[in-house]
């Protein structure tokens, strides 16, 4: 058995199995939403300014923690109640950093460091209050990738024809609450495979000394991190212990990493393209890496190449 | 449509047997880090459900393209498993390490007591404020080499330290200086003994572990080895817990 199959085999397995609790736990989050949610809309339980809205995506993370592995299914779900796209929008950005425990998580491998902590704030806040206050004034339907219509796709992300009649009551509402919950799995599991796999080629074909040729400059090194971050797919809660291990990269490199990697990566790619509209799934493929590269410069300018503090050697916790 | 739904469900059921199976399997570990095995256990169980309910729902559509994602996945997955645990698939309790007996913190050898560490926390301990402290310490790992380390009379003895996941690992550890790096074959298993000096950083890129996306080593010290013994390849090679002082978790 040839070692690089094995190897391939073991990091594509290890993602998948990591991701996978999450990913489910979202398509649960998802079934019940829309099995207990008021039919009518949720907009009359948020703020009514669209600044408020945004702000309140921004932060529904702390109330909501989330990593971006099973984040899209709960917005879609969001949407199809009536959630407005700005709030929707924002928490699918902000979410899978702007919590506790990814927060947390990068204040002990940065040992402390609150411009990193901050800094990675920047990198979600700026492109999810953009993108949701853009493409927030536009029906929620209209965001949804065509032929998947808000009612038949938040019925499920199946296609069942809940929404079409009566709901069930009882065990049969568990039972379909639980079906359709699989049946969510299935449909953003298959896309949650697809980049685990392309992730697992990266991982164990892209020589090493690929990364210390760009870590020298910082104009190479902060979109190289970026790069990286697609390319790795590391979990966000996971992925600041592995940025501060880059410890010859400058500060707003390491940034770039963790900025970048829970809105954009080879889990999210696919699956924006299959839930989004054409156009939406284009801004967010650019809009995040764009903002993510202003931050990250602006880090380097004001903060040069080791943050406030001089990091972690090693960046193990 | 129905014996599609019929093979989308049960391919779901089989991911979730799959998790199952192998958060109670002393396999796990080799994928992730023990503290997971509950939640793995769970969602597959979870899983396991959920697809013989979809299986038997009439009302959901599946697609085709997601069935193939399954079936694409799952094979390579047992491939995985099987590669890892090629010696039988013996049962692990879910959220522990293999349970290999680490012995007694301290080791004694030539008539030296050396306290016990991983590389991780040797290479803390290196780069700590105030620097080595001269104590004789011991540790166990496999050795990495690089053409500059060899002209420097080093080699790097490292462990893969799992944060999540495998695809999350780190090699991490300290340089070793010896009297001929040549000597030692990279991925050999060793325990060296002796003690932390300054030094230095290390000149040239850090050598590479395949699959494994950086190697991390001390910045302001080089190991002093005063005994090397070679060992068989460890039966818990990663690090799953790091401490910074006594008692480490070697």
């Amino acid at each position: 058995m040839p070692a690089e199959l094995v190897l391939f085999a073991t990091i594509a397995t290890a993602i998948v199995i990591e991701a996978a609790p999450f990913l489910l736990l979202g398509c649960l989050l998802s079934a019940v939403f829309e099995h207990c949610a008021p039919a009518e809309g949720l907009e009359r339980y948020l703020p009514r300014s669209a600044a408020g809205q945004v702000a309140a995506g921004c932060l529904a993370g702390v109330l909501l923690p989330t990593c971006e592995c099973g984040v899209v299914p709960v917005v879609r779900r969001f949407l199809a109640k009536g959630v407005p796209p700005r709030t929707a929008l924002a928490f699918m950005l902000a979410a899978p950093v702007a919590n506790p425990v990814v927060l947390a998580s990068t204040w002990v491998a940065f040992r402390g460091d609150l411009s990193m902590v901050l800094g990675r704030l920047a990198c979600v806040l700026l492109p999810a209050v953009l993108l949701g206050a853009h493409f927030g004034r536009r029906p929620a339907r209209g965001l949804l990738r065509h032929g998947l219509d808000l009612d038949l796709a938040m019925g499920c992300g199946c296609g069942c024809d809940a929404g079409s009649g009566a709901k069930p009551r009882g065990l049969a509402a568990i039972r379909s609450i639980l079906s359709g919950a699989g049946a969510e799995f299935l449909h953003m599991g298959a896309f949650l495979i697809a980049g685990s796999l392309a992730a697992a080629a990266i991982k164990t074909f892209l020589p090493a000394s690929w990364l210390a040729a760009v870590a020298a400059s910082p104009l190479l090194a902060i979109p190289a991190m970026m790069l990286l971050a697609v390319l790795l797919s590391v979990c966000s809660e996971a992925d600041a212990f592995v940025a501060a291990s880059f410890a010859t990269f400058p500060a707003a490199a390491r940034l770039a990493f963790i900025g970048l990697g829970p809105m954009l990566d080879l889990k999210l790619i696919p699956l924006y393209l299959a839930v989004f509209s054409p156009r939406l799934a284009k801004a967010l493929l650019l809009v995040p890496a764009l903002a993510v590269l202003a931050v990250c410069l602006l880090f380097h300018l004001l903060l040069g190449s080791g943050g406030l503090s001089a990091g972690w050697p090693g960046g193990l916790p | 449509m129905t014996l599609t739904r019929a093979a989308a469900g049960l391919l779901l059921a089989s991911l979730g047997c799959f998790m199952a199976f192998l958060a109670l399997s002393r396999a796990y570990w080799l994928f992730l880090h023990p503290r997971f095995a509950w939640l793995t256990l769970a969602a597959g169980l979870l899983l396991a459900l959920l697809g013989l309910l979809l299986a038997l729902d009439g009302r959901r559509r599946v697609s085709l393209s997601a069935c193939l994602a399954l079936l694409v996945f799952l094979p390579l997955a047992w491939l995985a498993a099987i590669q890892a645990e090629s010696g039988g698939f013996a049962p692990g309790i879910p959220g522990m390490s293999p349970a290999t007996d680490p012995g007694p913190p301290t080791l004694r050898l030539d008539g030296t007591d050396y306290l016990r560490l991983n590389p991780a926390e040797l290479l803390i301990l290196t780069d700590k404020e105030g620097g080595p402290d001269g104590r004789a310490l011991t540790t166990e790992g496999f050795v990495l080499r690089t053409p500059q380390m060899d002209a420097a009379g080093e080699v790097a003895l490292v462990r893969l330290v799992i944060n999540c996941c495998f695809a999350d690992a780190l090699a991490a550890g300290v340089r070793v200086r010896v009297a001929d790096p040549a000597a030692l074959t990279p991925g050999a298993w060793l325990r060296v003994a002796g003690r932390l000096a300054p030094a230095p950083g290390l000149s040239g890129p850090p050598p590479a572990v395949p699959g494994v996306i950086a190697t991390v080593l001390a910045e302001n010290g080089v190991f002093l080895a005063e005994v090397i013994e070679a060992l068989p390849e460890s039966e818990q090679p990663y690090v799953f817990e790091i401490r910074s002082e006594p008692p480490f978790a070697y």
